[in-house]
């Protein structure tokens, strides 16, 4: 079941200073994921969960530590590296507003590709399929304001993914959904991590959503407090 | 780009009332400015005009040093080869000699100083007002023993067109000019004293009295722009020499009339401070719009970045939105402006009485569709907004992506 690793965290920490006064988000975190996998973060509110996930995808470094992703470290990236590395590799969802307001449906899944350099009948035939893989179909000139927090979060699970990314990080995705809403994003991510191969790295404090898990990190005060894989799930 | 462009567009009109708010702020301030400049082109030029069309012409050809210090022995060729050689350069339109000199003038018991000049009637008709300014009997001959002479100079003497009047002075040969002249015609009145102390001769008539056969003390040259003084005058210069005139100086007017310049440009600057103030209104418009548009977005500018925007992507977008904005406006600025423009240099705008400007009485402002009226402006304008956008841009751009998310 276990492919390559593909992401690698050896002794991460990282501390916040805000004048005199510092908080240590996380003290010591020691983390493999492998190609392929389905996993959610899980850990009260202030745990680290975000924090975790930001470094993961070069949005932040570290204050100690070193991340690797596929053997690349990301923790000696630059500025400008940092920004081609998450273009070409990570795909993120946030809890809410991931989406470019001006920009249609269409054009929002585009903006990475297009990024990307990738030929516009290339991107217009890819985002055709994406779209009716989640299930949006029909809705290609609607602009985010005129769509369901369901069908935003959706539209950003398509973007995420048709830039075809190493890695998936969602960041409590399913927070701001009603309990129907959250499990078929749920479902939508596990059948995308099935059909594409992705992996999945995904937050959340919700008892369902890490139901759906095949592995499950729990974070507390900063550190990795429990680490199962179950088989079966999802 | 495509991308950007249509990024760019679309965050403007999502605050329609900002973007129109901001964008009526640039057309307020560019026609404003343009309208003042024009108004400043078109009443000085018309002052300009005023003044050189009186008496100086637009330049001057002397003898090296005449201008500083005149004497009778300063002299610059006469005759008509010489006057076509200035009139050769296409935007000289005339060009007219002169002779100066001071003299007394006897009627009866009466008499008083005169400032003499000696002009080419036919030449001189085309080069100033001086024909216009004849307010009694008739303007001068070729030759002849006739004289034109300032309406006060006349009332001193007590003669008038057909009287006859009698001038002493000191020819170029060291001998007493003296001889008997008739009165042509008078010049200007109470109201206009420009000529109060003046006596006009024939050239020739000037020249035989003076001993000055063939020379004169000055050639003025009326130009198709009182604009194109400086360059003509440096233009000439060089003809001059190398035609083989040497010991010539030729001056623009702001040159020859050098107190008159100061004081103009002096008048004049009182009005780049109002331009100041406008364009600082137009920046603080343009400012306020660009923190706000970025303020409230700077988790959208999070959200781009995590998806892998370069910050100079995102710089350039969002001055690529400030000059967009900025473009638009100056095109309708530039309609609007061309419009108030045209309509004030048809109409002008009178003043309640004539006014003093520059020492010139004017009795209306009128505007001037010059290329620098609208083109100073835009630029201006242009350069300010790009430049008032580029900080809070670069700020936006490479706020550390982390920070931009946290945001909402
Ligand atoms: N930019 C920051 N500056 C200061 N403190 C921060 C910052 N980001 C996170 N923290 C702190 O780090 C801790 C972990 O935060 P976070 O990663 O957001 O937790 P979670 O996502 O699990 O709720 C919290 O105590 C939070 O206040
Ligand atoms: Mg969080």
């Amino acid at each position: 079941m276990m492919g390559n690793t593909l992401l690698r965290a050896e002794g991460v920490e990282k501390t916040f200073r805000s004048g005199a006064i510092e908080v240590q988000a996380l003290r010591g975190i020691d983390l493999d994921l492998s190609q392929g996998e389905f996993a959610a973060l899980k850990g009260p509110s202030g745990s680290g969960k975000s924090t975790l996930l930001h470094l993961f995808g070069g949005l932040d470094l570290p204050s100690k530590g070193t991340i690797t992703l596929g053997g690349t470290p990301v923790t000696s990236m630059s500025g400008r590296e940092l920004s081609d590395f998450r273009r070409d590799h990570i795909g993120f969802v946030f809890q809410a507003y991931n989406l470019i307001p001006v920009l249609t449906v269409t054009e929002n899944i585009e903006y990475v590709m297009m990024l990307q350099g990738v030929p516009r009948e290339e991107r217009r035939e890819r985002v055709a399929a994406i779209l009716a893989e989640v299930g949006l179909a029909g809705l290609e000139r609607r602009f985010p304001p005129q769509l369901s927090g369901g069908q935003q979060q959706r539209v950003a699970v398509a973007r995420a993914i048709v830039a075809r990314p190493d890695l998936i990080l969602a960041d409590e995705p399913t927070a701001n959904l009603d309990s129907l809403n959250a499990a078929a994003l749920l479902e939508l991510m596990a059948a995308l991590n099935r059909d594409h191969k992705v992996t999945f790295l995904f937050s959340t404090h919700d008892e369902a959503v890490f139901a759906m898990a095949k592995r499950l990190i729990t974070l507390k005060d900063g550190r990795i407090e429990a680490d199962q894989r179950r088989e079966g799930a999802a | 780009m495509a991308m950007l462009l249509r990024l760019a567009l679309r965050n403007l009109s999502r605050h329609r009332r900002r973007t129109v708010l901001t964008g009526l702020t640039i057309v307020v301030g560019y026609v404003l400015m343009s309208f003042m400049l024009s108004l400043d082109a078109g009443t000085y030029g018309a002052i300009i005009e005023m003044f050189t069309g009186d008496h100086t012409g637009h330049v001057q050809v002397h003898a090296r040093g005449y201008l500083d210090r005149p004497g009778l022995h300063k002299t610059v060729q006469d005759g008509e080869t010489f006057g076509n050689l200035l009139e050769s350069d296409p935007r000289v339109q005339r060009a007219a000699p002169r002779i100066y000199s001071s003299v007394l003038a006897f009627a009866g018991p009466k008499t008083t100083g005169l400032r003499l000049i000696g002009i080419d009637p036919d030449r001189e008709r085309s080069t100033t007002r001086l024909a216009a300014k004849v307010s009694a009997g008739s303007f001068l001959p070729a030759e002849g023993n006739v004289i034109l002479l300032g309406s006060d100079t006349a009332e001193v003497l007590g003669v008038g067109p057909g009287n006859e009047v009698v001038l002493v002075g000191q020819a170029a040969d060291g001998s007493v000019a003296n001889d008997l002249f008739t009165v042509a015609g008078l010049l200007g009145s109470s109201a206009d004293q420009s000529e109060r102390s003046n006596g006009y001769l024939p050239l020739r008539t000037a020249q035989e009295f003076l001993a000055l056969g063939g020379r004169v003390h000055e050639w003025a040259l009326r130009l198709t722009h009182y604009g194109l003084a400086e360059e003509v005058a440096q233009a000439l210069e060089g003809v001059l020499d190398r035609t083989g005139f040497s010991g010539l100086e030729v001056d623009p007017w702001q040159v020859v009339e050098k107190e008159f310049t100061k004081t103009m440009e002096g008048d004049r600057k009182g009005n780049t401070v109002m331009q100041f103030i406008f364009v600082l209104i137009v920046a603080l418009g343009v400012l306020n719009t660009v923190l706000m548009s970025l303020l409230e977005r700077t988790r959208e500018f999070g959200v781009l970045r995590s998806l892998g925007t370069s910050p100079g992507l995102l710089f350039t977008l969002l001055v690529l939105e400030t000059g967009l904005l900025t473009l638009g406006a100056l095109g309708v600025a530039l309609v609007l402006a061309g419009c108030l423009n045209l309509y004030f240099q048809h109409y002008g705008i009178r003043y309640p009485e004539p006014m003093s400007v520059a020492g010139m009485l004017m009795d209306r402002m009128e505007g001037a569709l010059e290329l620098h009226v609208f083109l100073l402006p835009a630029l201006t304008i242009f350069l300010t907004a790009l430049l008032v956008s580029l900080y809070p841009a670069m700020r936006a751009a490479t706020i550390r992506p982390v920070d931009a998310l946290r945001t909402f």
